[in-house]
């Protein structure tokens, strides 16, 4: 996918401009924020802590030993009779998809929800080739036919109104505009019924990978993922490093964790495990299956002590849900596949940290992402990591990094002599009643244009303090 | 092939995680117990199970029904026939298709629909039926019906092991399922199933079944204005008969 994070600042502005993205976003955050709190209820807050230790133990005891059970994986898969294909970065990727693609002379592609082949930017690579690609996942097809990328990465088209999709079919499949949502339903299935059932190749994520009996699992609540491994002859399947987890019963652990921190669901419709592809003696399902395992930067992440943990991430999507700045910025500002909290973590990082350097700091640092995680993720001390790198390294950093050392040290020379505070600050009182609050400083043009200048207090505690308190505490 | 040799791409991972050395194994207890320690494990499953069968059957209808299930306790094989019968002449359905599960050798269901107009096409137990044929019939079938291989009631979830004579697609294409389970079929939680799975796949040395759903409810989505659509790929209506008389 096309790298747009140098462009944030602009893709917010425009996202706060559009009143149909800022209605979707108060919406849907709501909703998800609630279902989620819901569900931990019903499961028990004190149960819902426990499984989110349980898990972080499994990814850490998993991240710290990725070799090896990245390794017992392949070895698994290839006994189940699959074929495991290795992508140190996304072109790799793409180039054995497409060579998979043409081998088994495939036509049409059905695919189920993926961020690593959105990584990839596949849909365009396997169309350039000539083979029919086709989001199945309702959301992933309306941005499809939308040409957008995904807004959130659990619901893709969350900011597009029924109104909006209606257009949309109406243009695109040339079919009268419908009102109600079930028929749009209705009208996405039966196109996409007669898709799986022509398509040579299923293409799907995968939520976890277990690696000690080799087998991909892939949550929906729709049903395409299931469709896409069953139908098609080829499956190939797409995961990032970080998917792998140890055993088959780490899963009773993660699947309680997914569904509630996603969308508040005791579990979504279906868990499906693929093993390898059919079986001898099987009624249906694909007779090969290909496994991709992409790095793309991960490394880099596993790398760097501090952001290892960012690989825990099962992408929930639940530090989207209750971020003070995805609300309202939405996910297209995030300029490249993952938004929200976890995307100015990981994006940085595997784009690049010049081109991705504002991330970072859009975040206010309160530290909703961290509470809701369900693997605990201390998001905000890894933003703040990203940020002092940023500081330290950013090639026109000098003078911006000279300037500001020295109105940091004029301004703790300051605030520490009692004396300068005794008349600077009625005097600032002073010069603000003067100049119009919510000036653009000179200087401080970038910083003051966003930030309301808050106005100064009359009188000081210490004032107060000196008149009126000091006496009742003699 | 284009792509990376497995021993680059795991030196990377090792370079990163600063290993030197080769790849060992970590001590992780869930990966250590030997096949004779899991055997011991189901069978304290299985003993808390057998005893708490009646509490798990009501729990396994709460759950599915919360999760939109049409959940149907049957006191008789005759009760379920019955409710199948009628579920057929509802929605007029001219054809169904079923699995080869075991529990249709203890219920009289094929004569039962046969009699009352419906075309009942059994998943394999014909082999002169080409697959292509077969699957354009299960596409076009009104309703599917399938046993089961496992029930949860911790999540009101049915698991099926696609296998010989069980179809991936008679519980995904049609717009309706029925889901018969039978009472010693229900366990209580997830970690249960996982680790009856896992011995299964200790003693088949991975050839127990190359795949394997989790059904918790129909289709569904929420993805055009957070509003609520069942029946998007798979069935819109979804029907759990628990066979309650049959062990217990």
């Amino acid at each position: 996918m096309q790298v747009r994070t140098q462009h944030f600042s602009k893709g917010a502005s425009s996202a706060l401009a559009d009143r149909q993205v800022q209605r979707s976003l108060v919406r849907v955050m709501e909703h998800f924020d609630h279902a989620r709190e819901e569900a931990i209820e019903e499961l028990s807050p004190e149960m819902w802590e426990w499984y989110r230790d349980k898990g972080r133990e499994i990814k850490q005891h998993t991240m710290d030993n990725l070799d090896y059970y990245l390794q017992l994986l392949c070895d698994n898969i290839r006994r189940n009779g699959g074929t495991v294909h290795f992508a140190s970065d996304a072109k790799e990727a793409t180039q054995i998809a497409l060579e998979v693609a043409q081998t088994h002379d495939v036509k049409l592609v059905t695919k189920s929800k993926s961020m690593v082949s959105e990584e990839m930017g596949l849909n365009d690579a396997l169309e350039r080739q000539g083979i029919e690609t086709v989001e199945t996942d309702l959301g992933e097809y309306i941005i499809q036919l939308a040409n957008e990328p995904p807004f959130h990465i659990v619901a893709p088209a969350m900011h597009k109104s029924k109104e909006q999709v209606s257009d949309l079919f109406a243009k695109k499949l040339g079919i009268e505009n419908i009102t109600e949502i079930p028929d749009m339903a209705l009208v996405a299935r039966n196109v996409l019924r007669e898709k799986f059932l022509k398509a040579d190749m299923g293409i799907t994520g995968v939520n976890f990978a277990v690696a000690e009996t080799g087998t991909v699992v892939i949550v929906s609540n729709e049903g395409n993922g299931r469709m896409c491994t069953s139908a098609p002859r080829i499956h190939l399947a797409l995961m990032g490093i970080e998917k792998v987890i140890p055993a088959i019963e780490d899963l009773g652990t993660m699947l309680r964790l997914l569904p509630r921190a996603a969308t508040g669901q005791r579990i979504t419709s279906y868990v499906t495990m693929v093993s390898g592809p059919r079986g001898r003696r099987d009624e249906d399902g694909p007779e090969e299956f290909h496994l991709v395992i992409m790095d793309n930067g991960r490394t880099k992440l596993l790398a760097d002590p501090s952001l290892r943990e960012s690989l825990y991430c099962i992408r929930c999507g639940a530090c989207l849900n209750t971020c003070p700045v995805y609300r309202k910025v939405g996910g297209h500002a995030y300029g490249w596949v993952y938004p929200g909290p976890i995307g100015s973590v990981v994006t940085p990082v595997m784009v690049g940290i010049h081109k991705a350097k504002d991330l970072p700091f859009a975040s206010t640092l309160c530290g909703a992402c961290r509470d809701v995680c369900p693997l605990k993720i201390n998001i905000p001390h890894m933003l703040l990591h990203l940020r002092n790198k940023i500081a330290e390294t950013e090639p026109r950093a000098g003078r911006a990094y000279w300037q500001e050392k020295f109105l940091f040290k004029v301004w703790s020379q300051a605030v520490s002599s009692r004396r300068f505070m005794t008349w600077a600050r009625p005097a600032a009182v002073f010069l603000q009643h003067l100049a119009v609050r919510n000036v653009r400083l000179p200087l401080l043009s970038r910083w003051t244009k966003n930030r309301d200048f808050p106005r100064l207090a009359r009188k000081s505690f210490h004032e107060i303090w000196e008149r009126h308190l000091k006496g009742d505490h003699r | 092939m284009p792509g990376s040799t497995q021993e680059e791409f795991l030196k990377n991972i090792r370079y990163a995680l600063g290993k030197i050395g080769p790849i060992k194994a970590p001590d992780y207890l869930p990966l250590k117990i030997k096949r004779k320690d899991q055997i011991k494990k189901i069978v304290t499953i299985e003993a808390r199970v057998q005893f708490r069968r009646r509490e798990l059957i009501e729990k396994l209808g709460e759950m599915a029904s919360l999760n939109g299930w049409n959940v149907f306790r049957a006191a008789s094989p005759e009760k379920l026939v019955d409710y199948v019968v009628a579920l057929t002449n509802e929605n007029k359905a001219k054809s169904i298709v079923r699995s080869n599960h075991e529990v249709f050798k203890r219920v009289s269901l094929d004569s039962a629909i046969r009699q009352h107009k419906g075309k009942l096409t059994t998943v394999a137990a014909n082999r002169l039926i080409s697959q292509a044929t077969l699957r354009e019939i299960m596409a076009h079938a009104d309703i599917g019906i399938t046993g089961v291989d496992y029930a949860i009631a911790e999540t009101g979830t049915c698991v099926l092991v696609p296998r010989q004579g069980v179809s991936r697609m008679v519980s995904l294409l049609p717009p309706i399922h029925v889901a018969i389970v039978e009472s010693n079929q229900v366990y209580e939680t997830l970690d249960d199933i996982f680790a009856l799975r896992r011995l299964a796949f200790l003693d088949g040395r991975g050839n127990t079944g190359r795949y394997l759903n989790f059904i918790s409810g129909p289709s569904r989505t929420g993805d055009i204005e957070q509003t609520i659509i069942t029946g998007v790929h798979g069935p819109v209506e979804v029907h759990m008969v628990i066979m309650d008389a049959i062990y217990s």
